[in-house]
């Protein structure tokens, strides 16, 4: 239940009630450290008991996934559960410059927003989801919250490679037009040094951004998160996550492709991000 | 809403933020969609900028935010400004069937327009990309307070999402070349295959409708360009009402564009008495995979836009248009 204080603080709160699943769909600007974060929620009828926050991928994957997310908190919604989804600072609709965007702000702002949903909808049980960068992000929020539970959609496990991969898509594109060739990589390194950001097909990448994770393993990288605190974990390459908030056998599920999953684009390659690395996946117990 | 020149708050270099929008639901048609009216932070000038998003499931803060920054320069012109999603996409309802461009989303278009309008908004410029642009051009019959469109990377021809070739081949081939092509060995061993034959069977019903048309590959009247476009816009010249086109040197739009200016088009261009204006920026604007051309190109429009009705003194020639 919403009280007056937070009434004051979520600023221009808009809110539908979908008139045949009764799920209540709230979207507000919520201010935190000076912003203002594009925060959706997803209400089910009646008290849910466990709350699940959606942590984004960014970039060209979060265009390509943000209504699947929506459709995921509505289905979520539609099961008893409440469901949020946000735009990190100097994201989307939210405030911030793009060179204030690093993983300790996405990591924030999921814990900022977990907390804020937790007091909205009354829920005791705290769930993430997590998809490409956002699984990194929510399994560090995940890890210092009370979190019961996680799932990991194609998640990046590995910031490193992740970023070799954006890289990759930048060289390729260049080479495309025609541009770049031997020692391409080279030279987005060093452009990144001195201009302080690359354009990668549209998006500003930070050196600020990149570099934290490019040199050496960065504390973000999945495995030492996951592992250490989830009692449960789904690490799913665009499977199924409706399991979220049951309850399951404590350990790390890794759950490949599943072709009948309406949301899986058939695509090529392994069954797991990145070539995951399936040791650095075993999980401990929180409590 | 119209005040004297010069006794405006102007707001130039500062930009609007999340304290000044307000995120909502509007009712299109049968459909609820979502937007989110970015509010003037400097004196109104009671216009409206609609910002409207390409094809393919783009959401209303489009690539790298820019219908974000957009309309939160906009804002700070004295403009109010809408950006939101289509149905079937980000916090909308409904479902997308499809992107055809001769069968562009007139209804949201309009149920933004009438959103506004309850506000007492009476003057509006669209500004839409690629699909975004077609709809807004097609729409512009329908708005009475329109005040200008830009339209960035338009596409001149119509096709559906994936059909960019087939409608390529269809108007640009000699029908001995396309018949040629079709007789050939593995297009024939290519008809055992499902996805292929729905492939030809597309290229096929493009070419049977561009020889409909009459400009199945022999040069028509209207260029290449489509009757879809060209009725809107020169129903536009007639009103005398602005139209800015943006392209990258790169788009495959800008080429057809261009080829399309030696027929109709470049009489209506003609004209329009430099009401249509053309830009371009280096590069490719279609789907704005390049912040250099995103950063151009938002600056081109914003200082159109500011030229055209913002918080920027109106000239003589301008008033005559903006008002009513």
């Amino acid at each position: 239940m919403r009280s007056a204080s937070e009434d004051r603080v979520s600023r221009s709160l808009s809110s539908r009630t979908d008139p045949r699943t009764g799920i209540r769909k709230e979207i507000s600007f919520l201010p935190y450290r000076g912003s203002g974060i594009f925060a959706c929620m997803h209400f089910p009828q009646g008290s849910p008991s466990t709350a699940v926050v959606i942590c984004s991928p960014i970039g060209a994957e979060w265009m390509r996934n943000d209504r699947r997310e929506a459709r995921l908190a509505d289905a979520l919604a539609g099961r008893g559960l409440c469901a949020a989804r946000f735009h990190y600072r100097s994201t989307g609709h939210s405030d911030g410059p793009p060179e204030e965007l690093s993983v300790d702000s996405m990591y924030e702002d999921a814990g900022f927003i977990a907390n804020r949903l937790l007091r909205a909808s009354g829920a005791t049980g705290l769930s993430f989801v997590g998809s490409r960068l956002g699984g990194m992000v929510a399994a560090a929020a995940a890890s210092v919250t009370d979190a019961h539970s996680i799932a990991l959609w194609e998640p990046v496990v590995n910031a490193r490679r992740y970023f070799r991969e954006v890289m990759r898509a930048r060289v390729m594109s260049d080479l495309g037009k025609g541009r770049g060739g031997a020692g391409a990589s080279e030279a987005l390194f060093a452009e990144l040094e001195r201009s302080g950001c690359i354009d990668v097909l549209g998006y500003r990448s930070t050196e600020h951004f990149t570099t934290a994770h490019w040199n050496g393993a960065s504390r973000w990288d999945q495995p030492a998160s996951l592992g250490a605190f989830c009692s449960f974990s789904l690490a799913a390459h665009a499977a199924s996550v409706t399991s979220i908030g049951r309850p399951q056998p404590s350990g790390v599920r890794r759950v490949t492709r599943s072709r009948s999953n309406p949301w899986a684009p058939p695509r090529r390659g392994g069954s797991f991000a990145n070539g995951g690395n399936s040791s650095g996946h075993k999980s401990g117990s929180k409590r | 809403m119209t005040e004297a020149p010069g006794t405006r708050t102007k707001s130039r270099g500062r930009v609007a933020s999340s304290k000044n929008e307000t995120p909502t639901f509007f009712a299109a048609g049968d459909e609820t969609l979502f937007g989110i009216l970015t509010h003037p932070i400097a004196d109104p000038v009671g216009m409206g900028v609609i910002a409207l998003p390409g094809g393919g499931y783009i959401p209303s803060t489009h690539r790298n935010r820019m219908w974000v920054r957009l309309c939160r320069a906009a804002a700070a012109e004295g403009l109010h400004a809408l950006r939101f999603d289509y149905h079937g996409v980000g916090e909308s309802t409904g479902v997308i069937r499809r992107y055809r461009l001769d069968e562009p989303f007139v209804d949201d278009l309009m149920g933004a327009v009438h959103w506004l309008e309850d506000d007492g908004i009476d003057r509006f410029i669209t500004v839409g990309t690629c699909f975004g642009a077609r709809t807004a051009l097609s729409a512009s019959g329908l708005i009475p307070g329109l005040a200008g469109l830009a339209l960035i990377s338009c596409p001149v021809r119509d096709f559906g999402e994936g059909e960019k070739a087939s409608t390529h081949i269809a108007t640009e081939w000699p029908m001995g070349r396309y018949v040629r092509s079709a007789l050939r060995p593995q297009v024939l061993v290519g008809l055992f295959d499902a996805r292929r034959r729905r492939s030809y069977s597309r290229l096929a019903k493009a070419k049977l409708h561009a020889l409909a048309r009459g400009s199945g590959g022999k040069g028509s009247a209207e260029g290449s360009a489509s009757p879809n476009f060209l009725q809107p816009l020169s129903q536009l010249v007639e009103r005398r009402i602005p139209v800015l086109f943006v392209y990258g040197t790169d788009d495959m739009a800008y080429e057809a564009f261009r080829g399309a200016l030696d027929g109709r088009l470049g009489e209506l261009v003609a004209r329009s008495e430099s009401r249509i204006q053309v830009e371009t920026v280096p590069g490719l604007l279609d789907g704005f995979p390049q912040i250099e051309a995103q950063d151009r190109c938002l600056t081109i429009v914003r200082e159109w836009i500011a030229s055209h009705g913002g918080g920027g003194t109106p000239t003589q020639e301008n008033k005559t248009w903006t008002s009513d």
